[in-house]
């Protein structure tokens, strides 16, 4: 499939770029770019989806932010409803990073329209285009299934069976993945440094107080998930491929997850998504030179219909499951894979004889690169004592989170 | 000696004159002078009888244009067209007029022949004898004369068509035919001047002197001596005369231009006149007067090309040998010409010599390139064939970069023409071109696309001096890629394109002041958008093919060429278009109410085998030219053009791989009107050619697409697209030295070029649905061409290009959204890219000039981007450890030098 993306119009554009600009110039033909930039204004960043969970809703309100920012600034103070065409209205409260959740809880309905207004600090008004409750699909089964991939790999394919009525054709899948992850050279001490002097270092094996030997990794997908059945002959979405995991990844080393939701869509938003993964696939590709664009939503600004707003005020119905994948359950008597890296021991020294600042051994604790594993009991020859392992073979915090997640069955 | 006369008698066969001459002389022992080239082509037939050396000698010359003059009966002298009177006719020509007072006969011919020494001097200051025209007799027309002539290469045999002969002081002007033939008339008595100009020879100013209707025959010399002098124009007067504004040049002009790795290219000088521009470099296509590069008509003799570039738009996918002429319309397009809606790039091929075996070859970085002319039945067909080629793989060879070890990339072309001249009345020539670019990045995928292209045309001349053209065209231009895969995922996919027309044109004068063309072309479109099979059997490619389209596409046109006055002319013509989809197809049906999506699709019919979509339109096609003075005219245009056929790209800059799209009930023709308004004028005799021309054309159904448009194997593709209007602006100055050692032009061009895609739904408007500048909107544009003649073997040549940088559309942000990160653009086009300019120099060195060698040679050293500018191609970012970047690519952001032998033979 993915191959099929890469479009002949892609791979045209490497060679354009590559192949011909390094041929004509021997040397580098892809250089920093010496012009200028323009500075990005803020642009409101609406988010949210209204769904038929009868629950407290939740809107998302953020501003667009430049390349040195590492995150959004969260619209605060902002006024938000969200008005049913049937003249219900749901005031929206704050609550801390951008999300607004309805007072009370509520279910989208079919038949009716939604409107979301917000006003913002600065009294700006901004007012979604109304939208409809598409009606609800079912995601009928979740499965996983050893199977080899276009590139030949083998591995495990997560897959999606899903039905609706035959006006909601189209569908959007949102899954949160999650997996075991034991530290293999986990111990149950922690080397600290207590003091660092000219002349003197003082070392202290502890007791490890939080848990870093079994942890919960945790990603969502990289791509917006879309699909249509517009095309087929009946409403039926079968053996949709959520997510290829190689048999060689550690993901399916100990236990595997996966949450699913299944979004049923309006025609209107199944389009916005569907631009939204073309520009964002444009983006990875440094190479194509497709006319990207500003993306507009369905949110206007009431004073000004010209100003940018980014994202989408959805209403979708919503279905979903999760299922747990043991690696022996596809592969029986196959080797799980291994973790995620060769984990490596050393002893470095402490190097008491070199200045401040130069401490192989102390230097590495400082800057978290490893873990103490136990004594160098000649497991690595000619080193110090302390036999070191990287962090992340001795510490799972590295790869993932320590709390389990509350729906985790072993 | 005293001896009683006899007549004497002589008989001759098609005996040289000179012979003839020398018989008599003997036979009556006397001397007769004369220059031997006056007679040494001429011959004579007939018997010839008298008593005296000069009766029969009187007799003997009377069917040529010499006269005798008899200065004693022992001596005679042959005069060229000049008479000698023994005495000065009252009233005639003053003073200048040598009388035969000389009495020794030794000095004779050369008193005898005042004129043609004064010619002979004449001509070290012109490099050009005097003509003389008509036997003179003792009357002088005050209605002028008749003068006939021919104009051929220097073998006296090759005609030379197209060449424009002036009087010089006069306006009155022809132009010689295909057989080189021309006529000139009023010409008054005596002395005078004609001034002959044609592309890619010597222009020249021909002294004459008329004495009567006559004949002459003209040669003119290929400009080697000349290279330097670019002429973009046949002749200075023709811009300022022509009623419409056509710039036409030839490849021979184009060699001492500095090339790009040594290929000569005549699209690289297009771009470099008024107007002309192209979106960078390696971007296939010219963008005319704000037009989208899907808009110009390219044809070859007379076949649409659809793709005329070589790797991805670096060099032509035209053999430079095989082309005589190029003609650029841009403003005021002919009605002949339809279905594009910016400009005609019509190519024509040359004749292949039909006296010898000739050709050109040349051997440069790239490629190698041959082309003979081979004559198959002596005088009346020839043929021509070229071929040319990328070293293969030269060109990834010479990578260190790791990821393109497995790269190639190859090129070629070939043509194959064929001239035959039937008889008086009938001339046929037929023209096969091919080319193909393939190329892989990596070992197992092959990306392609060609051009094949037929031409038949069939030249009768009908009775009063009509002249019927009628041509059969098919081309055909393809594209795919073939992917060979790790598993079982090999796909090969690809597109092609077919059109076949057949057209009938003719021209007829009526009277002196109206010339009328008119004709009859009808095209035949077939496209296959894209097909997707698996590779090999393993394969398990899901198979695609998506339905093919075809349409009709035709034209009748009539035009008028009106002589109004001596100053005033005007062309009025009248183009109607008459387009058809034709099944089998599909034709879909979509509600009004909502934006064109699958949601709104409200049902699909068959076409069957029926007609479907019809659109039709009428062209007015009107230019008026207006002489303020001999040498400046004003000049002003109105042009309506439809377009059927349109290229899918949502690339910002064209690639071979753009598809083209017929109209269908869902995607309406593009229209476009133009008014153009313009002085042109030439200073100095011919020296310098000055223009400035104003236009502004609106246009309408322009095609873009929506934001993340998806194209490829989209079988509904008109739920991507988006139609709005253009509206292009400028003002073109052009400024020509055309003579002297230190030739060349310059050009600049203020224009805008804006487009507005709005909508009543938002979804479907582009920048809130206000204009924007397009992709090739670039304000400042100027181009320099000079050249610099050291010796007739040296020439030094420049190239100069600046331009304002074009539109591009920047992130400028992130946002958040559904818990993922996502690129913030700008509005479309708000940016641009830096300012563009380089310089090339070139050296050219010609081999010597001796005559009768068996080839010319001639070495072009150049060196592109002399100045090394980094020209930024495009501008991209890219996440650099969580921090975006800004990089730009470029095609050469060095000096690249490049050397290429060319020889003629």
């Amino acid at each position: 499939m993915a191959l099929f993306k890469t479009t002949y119009l892609s791979l045209l554009k490497h060679l354009k770029k590559m192949g011909l600009a390094c041929l004509l110039l021997f040397q580098g033909c892809i250089t920093d770019y010496e012009g200028t930039i323009g500075g990005s204004s803020e642009v409101l960043v609406v988010g949210g989806i209204l769904t038929n969970e009868f629950k407290k809703q939740e809107i998302f309100l953020s501003r667009s932010y430049s390349f040195e920012n590492l995150g959004p600034r969260y619209e605060t103070e902002a006024q938000v409803i969200v008005t049913a065409s049937n003249g219900q209205t749901y005031s929206f409260y704050e609550t801390p990073k951008g999300v607004y959740k309805s007072l009370e809880p509520f279910a989208a309905q079919e038949g009716l329209s939604y409107q979301l207004e917000i006003t913002t600090v600065t009294g700006d008004a901004y007012v979604s285009s109304p939208m409809g409750l598409p009606p609800p699909t079912t995601l009928e089964s979740l499965h996983a299934k050893a199977t080899t991939n276009d590139q030949g790999v083998s591995g495990i394919s997560i897959l999606a069976n899903g039905s609706g009525p035959a006006n909601a054709t189209k569908f959007r899948y949102d899954f949160e993945e999650n997996w075991k992850i034991i530290a293999p050279y986990w111990s149950p001490y922690d080397l600290i440094v207590r003091s660092e002097g000219r002349t003197q270092i003082n070392l202290a094996v502890v007791d490890r107080e939080t848990e870093e030997r079994v942890c919960y990794g945790s990603a969502r997908p990289e791509q917006v998930l879309l699909t249509s059945t517009s095309s087929l002959s009946r409403n039926e979405v079968v053996n949709f491929p959520l997510r290829f995991i190689s048999k060689e990844n550690y993901l399916l080393q100990h236990r595997y997850s996966i949450g699913v939701k299944q979004y049923g869509l309006s025609e209107e938003t199944f389009a916005y998504y569907q631009t939204l993964e073309r520009l964002s696939m444009a983006s990875e590709n440094i190479f194509s030179e497709d006319q990207p664009g500003f993306l507009q939503g369905n949110i206007t600004a009431i004073a000004d219909p010209s100003e940018a707003v980014a994202g989408f005020f959805e209403v979708s119905s919503v279905s979903e499951k999760r299922i747990f994948v043991n690696f022996e359950d596809l592969f029986p008597g196959e080797e799980p894979p291994g973790y995620i890296v060769d984990c490596l021991l050393s002893a470095p020294g402490a190097d008491i004889n070199a200045p401040v600042g130069s401490r192989v051994l102390l230097n590495a604790i400082y800057s978290n690169l490893v873990r103490y594993y136990g004594v160098n009991r000649g497991e690595v020859p000619g080193g110090s004592s302390f036999l070191m392992v990287s962090a992340n073979c001795g510490d799972c915090t590295t790869l993932g989170s320590n709390i389990k997640p509350n729906f985790w069955v072993d | 000696m005293a001896k009683a006369q006899e007549s004497k008698e002589f008989s001759f066969e098609n005996t040289p004159l000179e012979l003839a001459l020398s018989e008599l002389a003997q036979d009556f022992q006397v001397s007769i002078y004369f220059a031997p080239e006056w007679v040494s082509e001429l011959t004579l037939s007939g018997v010839f009888s008298g008593e005296k050396a000069g009766e029969v000698l009187l007799e003997m010359l009377e069917n040529s244009s010499l006269n005798s003059f008899e200065i004693d009966p022992k001596h005679f002298v042959i005069t060229q067209n000049t008479q000698i009177f023994s005495e000065v006719i009252n009233g005639f020509y003053r003073g200048a007029y040598p009388q035969a007072k000389l009495k020794e006969p030794e000095q004779l011919p050369k008193a005898a022949l005042g004129i043609a020494l004064q010619t002979k001097k004449r001509s070290t200051l012109l490099e050009r004898k005097l003509l003389l025209v008509g036997k003179q007799t003792n009357y002088i027309s005050v209605n002028g004369y008749t003068l006939e002539g021919v104009l051929t290469e220097l073998d006296g045999k090759t005609p030379l068509p197209n060449a424009t002969i002036l009087l010089s002081g006069t306006d009155r002007f022809a132009t010689s035919n295909n057989q080189g033939r021309f006529i000139l008339e009023e010409v008054p008595f005596g002395a005078g001047e004609l001034d002959i100009s044609l592309l890619g020879y010597e222009s020249v100013k021909q002294p004459i002197r008329v004495y009567n209707n006559g004949e002459v025959a003209l040669s003119l010399a290929p400009s080697y001596e000349a290279l330097e002098e670019v002429v973009l124009e046949a002749n200075a007067n023709r811009a300022v005369q022509e009623v419409g504004n056509a710039n036409s040049f030839n490849p021979e002009e184009t060699k001492s231009i500095p090339l790009v790795l040594g290929e000569r290219d005549l699209f690289k000088v297009a771009t470099t006149l008024p107007g002309v521009s192209t979106a960078g470099e390696g971007a296939a296509g010219f963008n005319v007067r704000g037009g989208k590069t899907d808009q110009n008509l390219i044809l070859l003799d007379r076949a649409v090309v659809y793709n005329p570039t070589h790797f991805f738009g670096l060099f032509p996918a035209l053999n430079p040998f095989a082309i005589e002429n190029l003609t650029i319309y841009k403003g005021a397009i002919p009605a002949q010409y339809g279905g594009r809606l910016s400009s005609v790039f019509e190519l024509e091929t040359k004749k292949p010599n039909p006296e010898k075996i000739s050709g050109q070859a040349s051997l440069g970085p790239i490629t190698a390139n041959l082309l003979l002319e081979v004559p198959l039945q002596k005088e009346s067909s020839s043929l021509m064939v070229g071929a040319r080629s990328a070293y293969a793989n030269w060109i990834f060879n010479t990578l260190k970069q790791t990821d393109l070890e497995n790269s190639t990339a190859i090129f070629y072309d070939g043509i194959l023409k064929y001239q035959a001249v039937l008889n008086e009345k009938n001339t046929i020539k037929a023209t096969a071109y091919h080319s193909k670019d393939a190329f892989s990045i990596s070992s197992d995928s092959i990306y392609s696309y060609q051009n094949s292209n037929l031409s038949l045309q069939w030249q009768k001349q009908l009775k009063n001096k009509q002249i019927l053209n009628t041509a059969l065209t098919h081309s055909r231009y393809s594209f795919g890629i073939d992917y060979s895969g790790t598993g079982n995922n090999g796909f090969k996919q690809g597109y092609s394109l077919t059109d076949t027309q057949l057209m009938a044109d003719s021209k007829l004068a009526l009277g002196e002041r109206q010339q009328w063309s008119y004709g009859l072309a009808v095209k035949h479109y077939q496209i296959q958008p894209g097909f997707n099979r698996p590779y090999g059997p393993l394969d398990l490619t899901t198979e695609v093919d998506i339905d093919r389209e075809q349409a009709i596409e035709t034209a009748v046109y009539l035009s008028n060429l009106l002589t109004l006055s001596e100053q005033t002319a005007l062309e009025l013509g009248l183009r109607y278009n008459f387009y058809t989809q034709i099944g089998p197809g599909q034709e879909r049906i979509y509600a009004t109410n909502s934006p064109i999506s699958n949601g709104s699709l409200l049902s699909e019919n068959p076409i069957g085998s029926g007609f479907g979509q019809v659109y039709g339109g009428v062209s007015p096609r009107i230019s008026i030219r207006h002489l303020v003075r001999e040498n400046l005219s004003i000049k002003a245009s109105y042009n309506r053009a439809y377009q059927f056929i349109h290229t899918l790209s949502n690339a910002t800059t064209p690639a071979p791989n753009d598809s083209w799209k017929l109209s269908d009930n869902n995607i309406a023709p593009q229209q476009s009107d133009q008014f153009s308004l313009g002085l042109f004028s030439n200073q100095g005799g011919g020296t310098y050619t000055l223009s400035a021309e104003g236009f502004y054309k609106l246009q309408q159904n322009l095609l873009d697409f929506k934001t993340g448009a998806s194209l490829v194997l989209n079988p509904r593709v008109e739920q991507e697209v988006l139609q709005g209007n253009g509206k292009a602006y400028g003002l073109e100055l052009f400024l020509q030295k055309n003579r002297g050692k230190m030739s060349g032009w310059l050009a600049y061009t203020y224009s805008r070029s804006l487009l507005q895609l709005d909508s009543e739904f938002r979804s479907l408007q582009i920048n809130n649905g206000a204009f924007f500048p397009t992709n090739f909107d670039k304000p400042h544009d100027l181009s320099g061409v000079f050249n610099y003649q050291f010796s007739k073997r040296l020439s030094f040549s420049a190239n100069l290009v600046y331009q304002t940088g074009r539109p591009i559309t920047f992130p400028v942000g992130n946002y958040q959204f559904n818990g993922a990160e996502f690129v913030l653009y700008s509005d479309r086009n708000s940016y641009r890219i830096p300012d563009y300019y380089r310089l090339d120099l070139g050296i050219n060195l010609e081999g010597n000039h001796k005559k009768n060698k068996a080839f010319h040679g001639f070495w072009s050293l150049s060196v592109y981007n002399a100045l090394g500018k980094n020209n930024p191609y495009s501008v991209f970012f890219i996440n650099q450890e969580g921090e975006i970047k800004a990089l730009q690519s470029s095609i050469f952001a060095v000096a690249v030098p490049s050397i290429t032998y060319t020889i003629d033979f």
